[in-house]
């Protein structure tokens, strides 16, 4: 019997530590490169287009990505031109990967093409956006709460929704000035590092009714003193279908592992990305005690 | 010569006339152990110089019609030595027929011979009976016999991935299997994440596992029905039986409560994982347990009741303290419990000799909840089923060659997902949730009949009408059975079954991962039922000496409405999982080989399936038609016993699968963020299900060393190791940096390599 008390410990310790079978290594053939299309309205000023080209998934991007692989994926020589009423703007480069034009006319209701072709890899897609009404803040303030020790900071905001089916996104901004960022080095968005507090919200007028909407939500960590910087922009279904896309991706925590995988849409033929015209509303606002 | 004409004629007419006016009687009674008094199911009586025979049903009970007069009925089973029984028919007669268990001989391979004859010239198909007695050297881990892991062994049923609960039939989804325990529906059959069965093998009688040709009798799953019988428990003496394992023990006892008029089983399985990491210093606050119970009770010679229990739990239970910055001591609770509770009344009648009644009262409890606490936070997120059902079957022994069944069954489902409930900060995250209370309420009736067309020709029939009605919404159909053999030779026969199934509810689970923990979810307004049809085509073999029985069989399967999630669906913390289901399509086909030894010095089965298995959903994968996961083209599995010697035993399990699917990522882009404060790394996958994972084999070995054999008390030493020459069952793919290059690769870790155990069993 006391051999078996033992015993027992010994084989209960062989069986808790086992042996960890070595992992099997496995080839999987990896995607076509594809041109990445990313598109952005300076209000008033600018429309900006970034191109660059998808990669293989083994290479590294949990740091941000150092000089030789954005050389390598951002597309320094492409022929970039946007069509809109019988008009064919060519858009200049602006920086490697970046492309921009002052004189297209940025209309509400305009139907805008995009026709990208990369010379140094024969590739080329196509887009098209329809640019939304501008749409601008009614109001927009922010309410301290006091729960017990808690200090809580609501935003509420109100905007006028039109008529018809309509789609917004709302971006908040916490101590950053964006537009600076983008128009004084607009690689600097190829940040992956960047810890700006930031929150975007895909918004769709299907639960309510037009006119006037207001809506409220909370701040978190906001503190007196910082700056809240919001944009409202009136977008399209194809944009809001992919940020709500992003935003189930975000919400699952655990990511790979427990979410279903997805291909986010995009409106690129032949291509990844969106190519999207919208007008941001900015307001800036200073937290107070 | 006229005379002699005249006489000749009289002669005739006085023996038509008897012939007309020859009664039939019906002998019936059940089929006992003699040593222990358990109902023997499955038995064959024959009658001699007769094509007479009937089974015995899975209450032990027979009826069999003849014509007045001598009769000798031979009774056999495998396991038993056979009996024979003269008898005069003058009435009809109650006889219980009483068989003598004996060890393995020469005269029992011939009763097993015998068996594989019925089984080939019987009208089942696609079915297999397990029963624990016959396969307890099989190794599984921890050295304890697993039906269910015994099962994935068996050509057509494919284990999910390693650590996984689910299991697969015939292409099928780990939804569509129905495990029924004494005839209530079991929910969760693993412990451990699927390393462990909730069933105790001592406490086990047999089970059947249908995965085509379904008989109308069952309903309510696609692909595989598991019916599950426990042991009645010793009418003659108190018995027991149980081992000690490296991580979990167990206890058998059984015995007459009124000698050869009641008794009882009573059976408890509990594993010491966590005391025994406290002793090594170690925290695992994790136990699981099992408890069966039966009562059975002959009330008289026509009425017979019965009492099952099961009751088994996942327990993990964490309290600890944590000192925050500011000096607080935060009590950290962390709590998960899953389990089932299942409860079943039977009533066995013998309204005549020829009219065979059961009614069952069954009761269900699933339920899991996870729980933690962190100072003033605290979160609760849980998940039961209730079920509460009543089912009459009927078998009328109509004449030899033609047995009816017929039946009712009504069942209250109550589901209640998704049960939210937060307190303190961590309530603006996530609100509470009562649980959307679901109820459905699933009905069926059926007939069917056995009949020989002429002979070598038979046919089984009929059909399932079921309904559920949920949220004021009916659904209801028909579901046809066929089953028909035709024999080719003396031992030989062609099999072909169709069958329709229907079911009403869904297992809500991640293609990525498969937890205990995935979601039950009825059919609602929205969420349909799933249907299939599935037809088979087979040939069976029963080889005399040696007594292999050899089986082929090729399926199709079409499968509508079967669920999955929708891409980038959000599974976590979720209280609208509706909102996430998409229904699609499914098909699967196939061949099945099996050649298989039930007893002898050298016994187990080799098994191959070939498989293929795909679906269609409209808005997933661009709407194109797309593999299952679980798409494995080959499986392949060895399973043998060898008696060494008086003393040793050797188990041997060789298995190889190809790999499951997966929606791999190929690729990956930068795309700057809405906000335009940094770039989002957006992954690109292939399309769904398109990559194949490694094709994954392993050996396992099991010694078991009987030590003292007496009459009264018999024990052994089981010695088993699991995946002998440690190679990863791959059960993901992860991408990790190459430890001398740095770079990136691809690769798919194993849960577990070898795993070493030993366990000590005994019986008395």
């Amino acid at each position: 019997m006391k051999n078996i008390l033992v015993a027992i410990p010994c084989i209960l310790g062989l069986f808790i530590t086992g042996c960890r079978p070595e992992p099997i290594p496995i080839k999987i053939p990896q995607a076509d490169g594809k041109l990445v299309v990313s598109s952005q309205i300076i209000p008033n000023t600018t429309l900006l287009i970034s191109l660059s080209r998808s990669f293989n998934a083994l290479t590294p991007t949990d740091t941000n990505p150092g000089q030789n692989l954005l050389e390598q994926i951002l597309v320094a020589h492409a022929r970039v031109t946007v069509e809109h009423g019988g008009i064919t703007d060519t858009l200049l480069r602006v920086a490697p990967g970046f492309y921009g034009s002052i004189t297209t006319p940025l209309m509400a209701n305009q139907t805008y093409t995009l026709h990208v072709y990369d010379s140094s890899s024969g590739k080329s897609v196509t887009a098209q956006t329809t640019m939304q009404t501008r749409l601008t803040l009614d109001t927009a303030w922010v309410e301290r709460r006091i729960s017990g020790r808690d200090t809580q900071r609501w935003l509420h905001y109100a905007f006028t929704d039109p008529a018809g089916v309509n789609f917004y996104m709302l971006n908040t901004y916490r101590n950053t000035s964006f537009f600076t960022n983008v128009i004084s080095n607009p690689a600097r968005v190829f940040n992956l590092m960047s810890n700006a507090d930031v929150n975007t919200i895909p918004i769709t007028d299907g639960l309510f009714k037009p006119g006037r909407h207001e809506e409220s939500m909370n701040l978190g960590n906001y503190a007196a003193g910082d700056t809240l910087t919001l944009t409202l922009s009136h977008i399209d279904q194809t944009y809001y279908t992919y940020l709500v896309q992003k935003q189930r991706a975000a919400r699952n925590g655990l990511g790979a592992f427990f979410g279903e995988p997805v291909n986010y849409s995009s409106n690129v033929r032949g291509g990844y990305g969106f190519f999207t015209a919208h007008w941001p509303d900015v307001r800036t606002l200073i937290i107070k005690e | 010569m006229n005379r002699l004409l005249i006489v000749t004629t009289a002669l005739l007419l006085c023996f038509c006339h008897a012939k007309a006016q020859q009664k039939t009687y019906t002998v019936s009674g059940y089929m006992l152990d003699k040593q222990t008094g358990q109902p023997i199911l499955g038995g064959q009586i024959n009658v001699q110089n007769s094509t007479a025979s009937v089974i015995a049903n899975s209450y032990g009970f027979y009826s069999i019609t003849l014509d007045s007069g001598w009769h000798v009925l031979e009774s056999q089973q495998a396991g038993y030595d056979r009996d024979t029984m003269r008898i005069w028919l003058g009435k009809d007669e109650t006889r219980n027929i009483l068989l003598t268990k004996t060890p393995y001989t020469i005269g029992e391979a011939t009763v097993i011979a015998r068996r594989n004859v019925q089984e080939v010239k019987s009208t089942r198909i696609s079915v297999i009976n397990l029963k624990p007695a016959d396969i307890r050297n099989i190794p599984t881990i921890g050295g304890e016999l697993d039906i269910i892991k015994v099962a994935q062994l068996l050509p057509g049923i494919q284990k999910g991935a390693e650590g996984q609960s689910g299991f697969q039939v015939r292409g099928g989804d780990p939804d569509q299997n129905l495990i029924l325990l004494d005839e209530a529906t079991v929910y969760n059959i693993s412990h451990l994440f699927g390393f462990f069965s909730v069933f105790i093998p001592e406490a086990i009688e047999d089970m059947d596992i249908y995965k085509g040709g379904f008989p109308a009798e069952y309903g309510g799953r696609l692909s595989s029905i598991l019916d599950i019988r426990m042991k009645d428990g010793n009418r003659q003496r108190l018995a027991g039986s149980g081992g000690i394992g490296i991580l979990s023990s167990r206890l058998t006892l059984e015995g007459p409560i009124v000698k050869d008029k009641a008794s009882f089983i009573l059976s408890g399985r509990r594993t010491y994982i966590d005391r025994v990491f406290k002793l090594a210093g170690l925290t695992l606050p994790y136990y699981f347990y099992d408890m069966n119970a039966r009562l059975n009770w002959t009330v008289d010679k026509k009425n017979k009741l019965f009492y099952s229990f099961y009751l088994g739990n996942d327990v993990l239970k964490e309290n600890s303290e944590q000192r925050t910055d500011s000096g607080d001591v935060l009590q950290v609770k962390f709590g998960f419990q899953l389990g089932n509770i299942t409860n079943t009344l039977r009533w066995n009648h013998i309204f005549n000799p020829k009219l065979f009644c059961n009614t069952s009262f069954i009761n269900t409890r699933f339920r899991y909840y996870v729980s933690g606490e962190f100072g003033d936070n605290s979160i609760f997120i849980g998940s039961r089923i209730y079920d509460y059902g009543i089912k009459s079957d009927f078998t009328w022994y109509k004449k030899p060659g033609n047995t009816i069944k017929y039946g009712i069954s009504a069942i209250n489902h109550t589901f209640k997902p998704n049960v939210i409930s937060a307190k303190g900060v961590i309530e603006e995250l996530l609100k509470d949730s009562a649980g959307k209370v679901i109820n459905t309420q699933e009905t069926g009736v059926y007939l069917r009949s056995e009949k020989q067309i002429k002979p070598g020709f038979k046919i089984n029939y009929g059909a399932r009408i079921s309904a559920c009605f949920t949220e004021g919404k009916l659904y209801a159909g028909l579901e046809p059975r066929v089953a028909a053999v035709y024999e080719t030779g003396k031992y030989s026969a062609i099999k072909f079954g169709y069958a329709r199934m229907k079911q009403y509810l869904h297992l809500v689970s991640s293609s990525s991962v498969s937890l205990p923990t995935d979601l039950w979810y009825p059919v609602t307004r929205n969420i349909k039922p799933q249907r299939s049809d599935q037809w088979t085509l087979g040939y069976q073999h029963a080889f005399r000496k040696p007594d292999f029985l050899f089986s082929a069989e090729v399926y199709y399967k079409t499968m509508q409405n079967t669920t999955e999630y929708r891409e980038g669906a959000v599974l976590i913390l979720n209280n609208n999982y509706e909102n996430e289901l998409l229904q699609g399509n499914g098909r699967a086909y196939g061949a099945e080989f099996l050649l298989k030894r039930d007893k002898g010095k050298l016994n187990g089965w080799i098994g191959y399936t070939l498989s293929y298995s795909d679906r269609h959903f409209t808005t997933l994968n661009g709407g194109n038609r797309f593999p299952a996961k679980y798409d494995r083209r080959h499986s392949f599995s060895l399973v043998a016993n060898y008696v060494l010697s008086k003393r040793w035993d050797l188990g041997l399990v060789w298995v190889y699968n190809s790999g499951s699917r997966f929606t791999a990522q190929t690729g990956k882009y930068f795309m700057p963020n809405p906000s335009l404060t940094g770039v989002d790394v957006v992954p690109v996958y292939s399309s769904r299900n398109a990559v194949r994972m490694s094709a994954s084999h392993r050996l396992d070995l099991n010694l078991v060393l009987k030590c003292r054999q007496t009459k009264k008390f018999k024990t052994e030493w089981v010695f088993s190791a699991y995946n002998t020459y440690n190679r990863a069952e791959p059960y993901r793919v992860r991408i990790v940096a190459d430890k001398t290059t740095g770079a990136l690769k691809y690769e798919q870790p194993g849960l577990f390599g070898t795993l070493c155990s030993i366990a000590y069993n005994f019986r008395f």
